[in-house]
């Protein structure tokens, strides 16, 4: 298992997919940072600017996360599909499930080490405007992490989608069909990727002053990551099965 | 140039970008409709002058800043995919065909493309609004001329993504590229401070086409003195010919 995850590392390493994984977080980042000058410069407090950061986080970063996933997904997929090596892969002695956990390894690696970015980059944003006092760790990893630990049945499903495409067409179409499916199915179809993802979602908060309390209560919430990971196994075997199944042209 | 696009239709017709011209704006649509039909008007008891309007101006959230230039680049990765699967460039160009005559058709072709997706989209929204039964008249002129400014302000996002799908061998890096650049259009045009911004943005113009300008609903005579058209075909210029320029010797020189 460990070559599989290596080989595919030998793949990307010098790839711009590398880069990505810092861009998407600098870019978002530095919006934000932009929109927290002008908040601040425009006679708000910084409890208000706090305020702003978690509120455009809650709003956007979710959107940020379903446009990229599946372009990790796709780029992992599209190596050995522009290639067409997916019959030579088979013809080796290697299991199928390696190939396809490998993949997962992967995008799932890739999706939270740009969390942990993000992470960094809002508290860098929080540090230069003079506002970390107010920031905890507890809520930063509530607040901008969580999302991406609860990214894993998503993930799962959308590589299933990707690795079972002839072309990345359909998962990168059903990727950015996410902003609309995630709250359609929120509460009702909360067992489906993007149900599950916009149920457990921290909500975005009321007022700064919700925040205040939330510093010594939020955490991340045990139950639904165990969920994230039950629902991320499920959508994996499926995603599994209709791989060994599949037929490669 | 018929002869080419004939060619282009022979060899998109039986890929999956026809589910993608249907599926990609009935979902935004769908959308847009219901959360007029449920949330303002069920629940928050919202009066509309005009129901189809207000219902469209839901339906703008999505549509034209995220869904519209996301498919565009979709169509222009799959428009150049064929023939960079096939290493086609190369022998396409050895043929006695002009490069400048191909080049023109794949974008000919994927404008005609895009009015079909437009023209799908408004009679998805005319269905959507009948099913929902729309109390109001439904504004035919204000809703024509959103969609033909909308298909007209993604000429040159399309040019654009010609460009970067022609160059670009890997598909996904190209629908990469697009989708990545979609996502800030979203804040600028529903910025009123940065709107301005728009204008330099290609990403942003259909947009800017299918929403401002319906909202203000001008005349003939606003329309035609309005910013949007001119940046609109000065970025079509320079896209179009900045990608032939680069096609011809990118191509060239291989």
């Amino acid at each position: 298992m460990s070559s599989m995850i290596g080989v595919e590392f030998i793949k990307f390493r010098r790839s711009w997919m590398v880069w990505l994984i810092g861009i998407v977080p600098f870019a978002f980042c530095t919006l934000l940072g932009l929109a927290l000058r002008f908040y601040l410069q425009t006679n708000h407090t910084p409890e208000q600017g706090w305020g702003l950061i978690f509120t455009l986080v809650s709003r956007f970063l979710w959107q940020v996360i379903a446009f990229t996933v599946p372009i990790f997904t796709s780029y992992l997929v599209s190596m050995e599909q522009l290639s067409n090596t997916w019959k030579q892969i088979f013809v080796m002695p290697l299991a199928k499930w390696k190939v396809y956990l490998a993949k997962f390894f992967w995008a799932l690696i890739f999706t939270l080490v740009m969390g942990i970015l993000f992470v960094l980059g809002v508290y860098f944003i929080c540090l230069f405007w003079d506002i970390e006092h107010l920031v905890t760790i507890n809520q930063l990893i509530f607040r901008v992490y969580s999302p991406f630990m609860l990214a894993i049945p998503y993930i799962s499903f959308q590589l299933w989608i990707s690795m079972v495409s002839r072309n990345q067409t359909t998962p990168i179409a059903i990727g950015i069909a996410a902003i609309i499916l995630a709250p359609v199915f929120k509460n009702w179809g909360w067992w489906t990727p993007w149900g599950f993802w916009s149920t457990f979602l921290p909500a975005e908060p009321t007022s700064y002053q919700a925040l205040f309390m939330e510093k010594t209560t939020s955490a991340l919430d045990g139950s639904s990551l165990l969920l994230s990971v039950l629902f991320g196994a499920i959508w994996l075997a499926i995603g599994v099965v209709h791989f060994y199944q599949k037929e490669f042209n | 140039m018929v002869t080419l696009l004939k060619i282009e239709w022979l060899k998109t017709r039986k890929t999956n970008i026809w589910w993608l011209i249907l599926l990609l704006p009935l979902l935004p649509i769908t959308y847009g409709v219901l959360i007029y039909v449920k949330i303002m008007t069920e629940t928050n008891h919202y009066l509309s002058t005009n129901d189809s309007l207000t219902a469209w101006g839901m339906t703008s959230f999505f549509y034209p800043t995220i869904f519209f230039p996301v498919l565009s680049g979709l169509l222009a990765a799959n428009v150049c995919k064929v023939e960079h699967e096939g290493n086609n460039w190369s022998k396409i160009l050895t043929y006695p065909i002009s490069w400048k005559q191909f080049y023109l058709s794949k974008f000919l072709w994927l404008t005609i493309l895009l009015g079909l997706t437009q023209v799908i989209a408004f009679l998805e929204f005319a269905i959507a609004g009948w099913v929902s039964n729309f109390d109001s008249a439904f504004p035919w002129l204000i809703m024509i001329e959103s969609i033909i400014l909308g298909w007209f302000g993604a000429l040159p996002l399309i040019a654009l993504q010609l460009a970067i799908s022609a160059h670009w061998g890997n598909y996904t890096k190209s629908v990469v590229f697009s989708v990545l650049l979609a996502l800030p259009v979203f804040l600028i045009v529903g910025s009123k401070k940065a709107y301005w911004i728009g204008y330099f943005y290609p990403w942003s113009l259909p947009a800017m086409g299918m929403t401002k300008i319906m909202e203000k609903n001008p005349s003939i005579a606003d329309v035609l003195l309005n910013p949007f058209l001119l940046v609109n075909i000065g970025w079509l210029l320079l896209s179009l010919m900045d990608g032939l320029y680069y096609f011809i010797k990118q191509k060239s020189d291989h």
